[in-house]
Formats: C-alpha cells, structure tokens, sequence
C-alpha cells in the first residue's frame, strides 16, 4: 500500500517536529521558570503541543506522542524515575486521560482543552507527590497550583486553537 | 471559545476558591506542633509555643543536609541540596496544616495541631 506507508511516513516527519518543538518549549519554559511566581511551577507550553497533537491525529497516536515526550523530557532534564519525574508522569498521564476525553466529546474548544488539562495535571502531580511522601498533608499547595493553572491553561489552550484554526485555513486555501 | 469552555473556566475559578477558603477557614492557632519527617518516619516533634529563640537543626540526607529553622510562630527550610529548592522557596509555614516538602530528598515539614495529631500511626520522639 504505497499511498498509506507515504501518509504514515508523512505522519511521523510531522509528529518528529512537533516533538522537537515540545521538547525545545520546555527547555525554554525550564530557564524562564524563575519568572513564575511559585517556584517549580510552570507554563505548560509543552501541554500545548500535546493539544495540537491531540486534535490532529486523535487520542491514540497523542498518546504515543505523549510517552515519547516524557521519555525524552526525563533523559534530558529530570532523569528517569526520579520523584520529580514520576510526579511529572503523574500529572501529564492524569491531564492526559481528560483532555483525551474532552476532545472526543467535542464540546470543548482548545481552551476548554487547556484548562481541564492544567488542572488535572496539577491533581495528578499532588496524588503522586501524596503517594511518595505518605501525608496528605500537601493538598495544601493545591489551591494555589489550581488558580495559577488557570491562566496558563488558557493561554496554552489558546495557543494551540490559534496554531490549529491558522493550519486550517492554510489547508483549506492551498 | 465556546459556552463550554467558559462552565470549565467559571468552574476551575470556583473551586479555587473553595480550597482558599478552606485553607483560611483553618486559622491560627497558639498551640502549634512542628513536625518534621524523612523516609516518612517522624524524626522532630516540636511544641512551637515552648521555643524561646531561633533554633537550628540539620537532617542527613541522601545528597548532604537540610538545615531548617524554627521559632515560636513557624518554621522554614534554610538550605538543602536538592536540585529545585521548591521547599526552600516555600518559605517560613506558620499555619496548622502547612507543609513545606522537598520530595527528592524525602523531607517534609509539617504545622499541625495537637487535635489533629493524634491520627498519626507512630510517634517517634
């Protein structure tokens, strides 16, 4: 089947780029996090290419995106199975599942997106830390992670509707 | 956006609010208990209405040594050789039911009160 093997193979080479620039935001996102007002806190911008993926190739093939991503992530930066790459991994997987979810109901838009997946990702993120630490005693911190994650969530939600609407009208005039 | 999207938002505010307002509802107390663990075993129990001065201590760790502090009103993390320094950041926790916690060294900081302490598995003193 040539024309199926010239359309995976243009899959990848897309998927290839866009993981390389998931990986380049959060290196970026790394050397600005002293901007952030909580420390350790970040933008999500990766998040925003997770939703790009998501809405271009659907749930299955985001997923795989999402592995290789973390996989990447902990290589270059955490190290893998760190505790702070296992509360990583919490957080993504969790905000995953949902945004995965919210997608294929089809009543959101990207930002709605982005902001379901920022604030499970920061449940997600709190369990694992719980788990670890044996306490609950750090839900504390989630009031806090949950209104900062506000603002991010619709600022990556919104970045990736703008990218997605933009490469829609691209197609459609070419 | 759609209508959605602006429920997700409205809802995400909300919530917010309600775990600040829980977080308030707690409120100062004057009988305040320190407790510090690692390797979740409680390695300090302190009763922070009996210190008079700042006081230091130091925990061995994997990587070196945290070194807290603490007075009459609180506690905070002076230094540890993690590579976030998130509890660092966290700063000086006064309130019952604060944390400051430095996950990769296993270290957690805790404010509770005497009430509440009692759900506690084992006591190490």
């Amino acid at each position: 089947m040539p024309s199926s093997n010239k359309l995976a193979l243009r899959e990848l080479t897309q998927m290839g780029i866009l993981l390389a620039g998931a990986i380049a935001l959060r290196l970026i996102e790394n050397t600005l996090s002293y901007l952030m007002p909580l420390p350790g806190a970040h933008l999500g911008l990766a998040n925003c290419i997770t939703i790009i993926v998501l809405y271009l190739y659907g749930p299955k093939k985001a997923f795989l995106f999402l592995t290789a991503r973390i996989i990447l992530v902990g290589l270059l930066f955490t190290g893998l199975l760190t505790p702070g790459f296992l509360i990583g991994l919490g957080g993504a997987l969790f905000s995953f599942l949902i945004m995965a979810l919210g997608s294929s109901l089809a009543v959101l838009s990207p930002v709605g997106i982005g902001l379901l997946g920022a604030f499970f990702h920061n449940v997600g993120q709190i369990l694992v830390a719980m788990i670890l630490m044996h306490t609950t005693a750090l839900l504390s911190y989630l009031p806090v992670l949950i209104l900062l994650g506000i603002p991010t969530g619709f600022f990556t939600g919104f970045l990736a509707k703008l990218f997605l609407d933009r490469l829609r009208s691209y197609w459609e005039n070419k | 956006m759609r209508k959605a999207d602006y429920l997700v938002l409205v809802a995400l505010v909300l919530i917010a609010a309600l775990g600040y307002g829980l977080l308030a509802l707690r409120g100062n107390s004057s009988n305040k208990i320190l407790i510090i663990k690692h390797d979740n075993a409680i390695v300090e129990r302190i009763a922070l209405k009996g210190v008079q001065a700042e006081t230091k201590l130091s925990i061995p760790v994997k990587d070196g040594t945290i070194k807290i502090r603490y007075d009459k009103n609180g506690a905070w993390v002076e230094s540890s050789p993690c590579p976030d320094k998130i509890c660092v950041h966290q700063g000086k926790i006064t309130k019952p039911g604060e944390t400051a916690a430095c996950v990769p060294e296993k270290v957690l900081l805790a404010i509770e009160e005497p009430a509440k302490e009692a759900e506690h598995d084992a006591i190490i003193k």
